[in-house]
């Protein structure tokens, strides 16, 4: 009983269950000085709602800037990536992008 | 996660049930905002929200490795619960004990791959963790796996890993998702999968351990931890464990591998992401009448099915499955009938939600009436697996819809030659 309990006291190690990821590395972009003549991007997700607002914000937007281009990707489903997020990653200066529920 | 510091401009409330005019006005009040965390320069926002944050506190909930790293051993006295207690203070846990993971556990546990310890499999997201054998192994001990379970946790990690499964969407999604592991094949028996009574319920080390082991994986490996990253309203108890195999013997039909493209001989692992079971009961032996109780019962309204179509799964059991048979049916068969038969009266959709639902199924005669809509937007759609024992229970699981697309994964080695049984990987050369 004793020598049990003395096993049980034993102090052992354990491996990690966490896996290693590339993911952590990635920081805040930085900011743009001014907005004027950049390729702007808006990415709706899908969800009810997300393109009136973000053509509102678009719109206003436009009046206050002068983009050189402005690219739109929209989800078909919330839940499925939007198509043409490749050509904004290559190209935009900045993503207004619609998150949440 | 990788940028806590994000910023993200909110809108004080939901969109729901606001007017274009009312979402118009809130944008406009937040333009000044958007334009601001645009431009302001990068120092400035980080300091911004670590001055309204607690930033340790932030990373350890939101990126625990830059707290842990993922090569740190945890001492522990040798007892479980003084293990469990260690690693459920780090939210390494799904909340029951572990078995502690030892380096010798670990090192059996490997002897069941002909991969490198430390190779990538698949990254999973939504943290896209590289799912190494290492640590598929601990997270697999953790459960409570045997050593020779080690080849299906692979092929089961595969194919979670596959694009189209779509995994960032489920552990990230506010549903109460979870993947079901339906293994095919002889190492079904070889480590012996419950396939018929009570498949889906308790008593089953494999069927426990398989299912646990891969909830694990997503928390530790996938990173979704339920209640930050994991968004789901309710869950799910499936979301502990959900693993069974398919009835071959009992089923009047080819296995559900072999529908899917894969050899008899051939073991395997299908992943589905489904919702809840709905359970349905048909008291009279004949076949039709199955067929007519299955397809009202798949008529469910509002699961993701009847908004999203994607897969609908119908589990029948055996008893089911052999008098269908007999009046002629074949799988294909039955799936056409579930796909002609299983679908909602678009007149039972309130008004209000119509524009949702069309939305998202725009090909029906919304604006027709008595029009339906089916649950599918096919017949290959319908997945009929035969999994349970004789007996009048049947059983609808709805899936996530369209967002996920189930995925099959021979259990191989690493060549891809398909393994007649999990012992020809003990001790293969890596």
């Amino acid at each position: 009983m004793s020598g049990e309990l003395k096993t049980q006291a034993q102090v052992i190690e354990l491996m990690n269950p966490i896996a290693e990821t590339d993911q952590l590395d990635i920081g805040l972009a930085p900011r743009l000085t001014t907005l004027n003549g950049k390729v702007a991007a808006i990415v709706d997700n899908g969800k009810e709602g997300a393109n009136v607002f973000l053509g509102q914000v678009e719109k206003r937007l436009l009046e206050r800037y002068n983009f050189s281009k402005v690219l739109h990707a929209r989800k078909r489903r919330s839940s499925s990536k939007a198509p043409g997020l490749e050509e904004i990653a290559k190209e935009a200066d900045f993503v207004i992008d619609g998150l949440g529920i | 996660m990788g940028v806590p510091s994000l910023p993200i401009v909110s809108i004080p409330h939901e969109l729901f049930g606001l007017s274009d005019k009312q979402i118009e006005e809130a944008a406009d009040k937040l333009i000044d905002e958007i334009v601001r965390v645009l431009t302001t320069p990068r120092e400035k926002l980080i300091e911004e929200f670590r001055s309204k944050n607690n930033i340790e506190e932030v990373e350890q909930k939101l990126s625990r490795p830059r707290v842990m790293p993922t090569q740190e051993k945890v001492k522990s006295r040798a007892n479980a619960r003084e293990a469990t207690a260690a690693f459920y203070e780090r939210g390494w846990t799904d909340g029951l004990p572990i078995i502690p993971p030892t380096e010798e556990l670990v090192e059996e546990m490997l002897q069941f791959t002909d991969r490198k310890r430390d190779e990538t499999i698949v990254k999973l997201a939504p943290r896209w963790g590289k799912a190494t054998p290492e640590k598929i192994a601990v997270n697999a001990v953790m459960a409570g796996c045997l050593p020779e379970y080690m080849p299906v946790l692979v092929a089961a990690v595969e194919a979670l890993g596959d694009p189209q499964f779509n995994l960032f969407a489920l552990q990230a999604t506010t549903n109460p998702v979870a993947p079901l592991l339906i293994v095919n094949g002889p190492v079904r028996n070889e480590l012996k999968v419950n396939y018929s009574f009570g498949a889906f319920g308790p008593g089953w080390q494999a069927n426990a351990t398989l299912g646990r082991a891969i909830r694990l994986m997503l928390v530790n490996i996938g990173g979704g931890m339920p209640g930050t990253t994991d968004k789901a309203i309710h869950g799910h108890p499936a979301k502990f464990t959900f693993c069974a195999g398919e009835n071959e013997e009992e089923s009047p039909w080819e296995p559900l591998h072999v529908s899917r493209g894969l050899k008899k001989e051939v073991s395997a692992v299908t992943v589905v992401g489904v919702q809840a079971e709905h359970n349905f009961v048909v008291w009279d032996g004949t076949g039709e009448s199955f067929l007519s109780v299955a397809a009202n019962a798949m008529s469910a309204f509002a699961t993701n099915n009847a908004f999203h179509a994607g897969t609908a799964v119908l589990v029948m059991n055996p008893g089911h499955a052999q008098i269908v048979s007999r009046l002629g049916y074949s799988r294909a068969d039955v799936q056409k009938y579930m796909y002609d038969n299983a679908h909602i009266p678009l007149g039972s959709v309130p008004k209000e939600e119509v524009p949702h639902y069309q939305l998202r199924r725009p090909k029906f005669g919304w604006d027709v009436q008595d029009a339906f809509m089916s649950i599918t937007d096919k017949p290959d759609d319908i997945m009929v697996v035969v999994i349970g024992a004789v007996g009048a229970h049947g059983q609808f699981l709805p899936t996530f819809g369209d967002p996920t697309i189930p995925v099959t994964r021979p259990i191989a080695f690493k060549d891809g030659t398909p393994a007649a049984s999990v012992y020809d990987f003990k001790n293969r050369k890596k």
